[in-house]
């Protein structure tokens, strides 16, 4: 368990992290989302103690990290994965890790099997794809064993095999009790993996909620609506829809049921091609429950928006990116 | 210990940075002794502190690898991790400085033996007095250029933890170590008399030195200037490492 309390950090006059208070739970993977410079890496900079809070406290399994006598048999942490020397082998990194927490050696051969590096371990880590260098840097955080897992974007550079493997290991180790949190801006991979959510925005919490919770609060049903009249849109909006435009083609309707797109289908004389439920993504959802937090600051109700684009920048690129 | 054990020997770097100064050490023997025995005019003459004069020089390659030491990993972010699994830091930068300390006073001392036992060979192919291993001074002034050595790679640690940036590391150490002594000449006088006998890298050689200079410090007073100023800045280096934001 990691329980952040009150846990604040200012650099200068930006506060990266403003007074906050979760805790994530052992059992589950949390996924801990937010956009870009939300103050994800800096919580978890805090918790690893690698940066002083200026208030608020870190606390794994009740004890501060920095108190910890073997923290790697606690918290196992990936952050950067590009973080170790190149020149060093992959081996040779993971055992001076495993020195320094006194772990037996043995150890580095499990986990470079269990990350499916064993192969390679040998070869200087500057040679590494970023992706062997993320299951170095998940070899690493597993070398302790340890009851909390914190991982920074863990996928960034995987390929489709690699992003399937980290879904299926994360839930593996969620399944064995452990605290898995899991920080990403890629909303699709939460959906994919998480059970439970903490969003955070600007440093503050926004939700903290299961992930299905979070989808029905925020995400309003809608009507995928495909039609060969471009006109239609016009005469929907005219009846008290919101309507917008999804790239795949045709529009996303909120705020008519479906009998009532219909009739008016029906007495234009257009004829309907598609008319489907759809619920908005874990993106839209994000984008409406965070835009207020996202440094630019957007207009009008979220759904729309997500779509035109504007509110958020990055994660909204991000996510399409990763489509 | 073991962890920055292991870093230490499983980079290239900070091997071939003793190797640098091992090899460096031997010819700078060889080439000091001979020009300097080739300008002898008859007065005083150390053949002891001749055949070490070189040290001067490669400090650097020691400093290097001091800086080396600490900057590989704050260079590549690899800090991080070694820090969330050793949170307290402390002890890391203990670790790296006895790690670096003791292998460059092993490495040092060996260097300079080897320098004495080259030079010793050129002076004695030439007209000038020279000096045995057994004769007096000859083992402390071996030994103190392998100290000598030792806390130029100490300051070269404590600027690497103070200064991120290894080039600008590389300028400090080589400006602070190297080219302030060697341009003390062409300072007024007196600035250049203060500087050639309390410097410390210029004090520090005294140690190498067997013959008495009344204008200069003794062997051991001029290594205190320089291990007190390595010293100070280990101690500026703790402090700061254990507070930053990493």
């Amino acid at each position: 368990m990691l329980e952040l309390r009150g846990l604040t950090k200012r650099y200068g006059d930006v506060t990266a992290v403003d007074d906050l208070s979760c805790v994530f739970r052992p059992g589950r993977v949390t996924g801990f989302l937010g956009p870009n410079g939300a103050g994800k890496t800096t919580t978890l900079l805090l918790a690893l103690g690698l940066q002083r809070p200026d208030a608020g406290t870190v606390r794994v399994g009740g004890r501060r990290y920095t108190a910890l006598d073997a923290p790697m048999r606690e918290v196992g942490a990936l952050l950067d994965a590009q973080a170790v020397h190149p020149n060093r082998s992959g081996r040779d990194h993971l055992r001076a890790l495993a020195a320094g927490n006194r772990l037996p050696v043995a150890r580095v051969g499990e986990v470079l099997e269990r990350v499916g590096l064993s192969a390679v371990a040998g070869r200087r880590a500057g040679t590494f794809s970023l992706g062997m260098k993320q299951r170095l840097g998940i070899a690493a955080a597993l070398l302790g064993d340890p009851a909390v897992l914190l991982l920074d974007e863990p996928i960034n550079g995987l390929d489709p095999g690699g992003i399937a493997w980290v879904r299926a290991l994360l839930r593996e180790l969620a399944a064995e009790g452990r605290t898995v949190v899991l920080s990403s801006h890629l909303m699709s991979e939460m959906e994919q993996t998480a059970d439970h959510l903490i969003v955070i925005g600007r440093g503050r919490l926004i939700a903290d909620t299961s992930l299905t919770a979070f989808l029905d609060r925020a995400a309003p049903a809608g009507l995928l609506v495909r039609a060969e009249d471009p006109g239609f849109p016009a005469a929907l909006s005219a009846a008290g829809g919101s309507v917008r435009e999804v790239p795949e083609g045709g529009w996303l309707v909120f705020g008519l049921p479906a009998y009532e797109i219909g009739r008016l289908a029906l007495t234009r004389r257009i004829v309907l091609t598609e008319l489907s439920p759809r619920r908005g993504s874990l993106e839209e959802v994000f984008m409406s429950a965070t835009a207020s937090s996202t440094d630019f600051t957007g207009h009008a109700s979220a759904p729309v928006s997500a779509v035109s684009g504007v509110p958020g920048g990055d994660p909204v690129r991000s996510a399409r990116g990763s489509r | 210990m073991r962890s920055e054990w292991i870093k230490f020997w499983s980079l290239r770097a900070p091997v071939a940075a003793l190797a640098v100064l091992v090899v460096l050490n031997g010819g700078l023997a060889a080439m000091i002794s001979l020009a300097r025995a080739r300008q002898w005019d008859g007065g005083a003459f150390d053949p002891v502190e001749v055949s070490l004069a070189e040290i001067l020089m490669t400090q650097i390659a020691a400093a290097v690898l001091g800086l080396i030491v600490i900057n590989a990993e704050i260079g590549t972010g690899a800090i991080r991790s070694t820090l969330a699994a050793i949170p307290r830091r402390s002890r890391v930068l203990a670790a790296k400085v006895v790690i670096t300390a003791l292998t460059v006073l092993v490495t040092g001392t060996g260097a300079a033996a080897l320098a004495f036992v080259v030079g010793h060979a050129v002076l004695v192919g030439q007209l000038v007095p020279t000096a045995g291993l057994g004769d007096p001074g000859v083992s402390r002034a071996v030994l103190g250029a392998g100290l000598y050595l030792t806390v130029a790679a100490v300051i070269g640690l404590a600027v690497g933890v103070l200064v991120r940036s290894a080039s600008g590391g590389v300028a400090i150490v080589m400006t602070g170590l190297l080219i302030v002594p060697i341009f003390a000449n062409a300072l007024p006088e007196a600035a250049a008399r203060w500087i050639l006998k309390f410097w410390p890298s210029v004090a520090g050689l005294r140690v190498i030195s067997t013959t008495p200079d009344a204008n200069l410090l003794s062997p051991w007073a001029g290594f205190a200037v320089m291990a007190a100023t390595a010293l100070t800045l280990l101690a500026a280096a703790f402090l700061n490492f254990r507070r930053r934001d990493m």
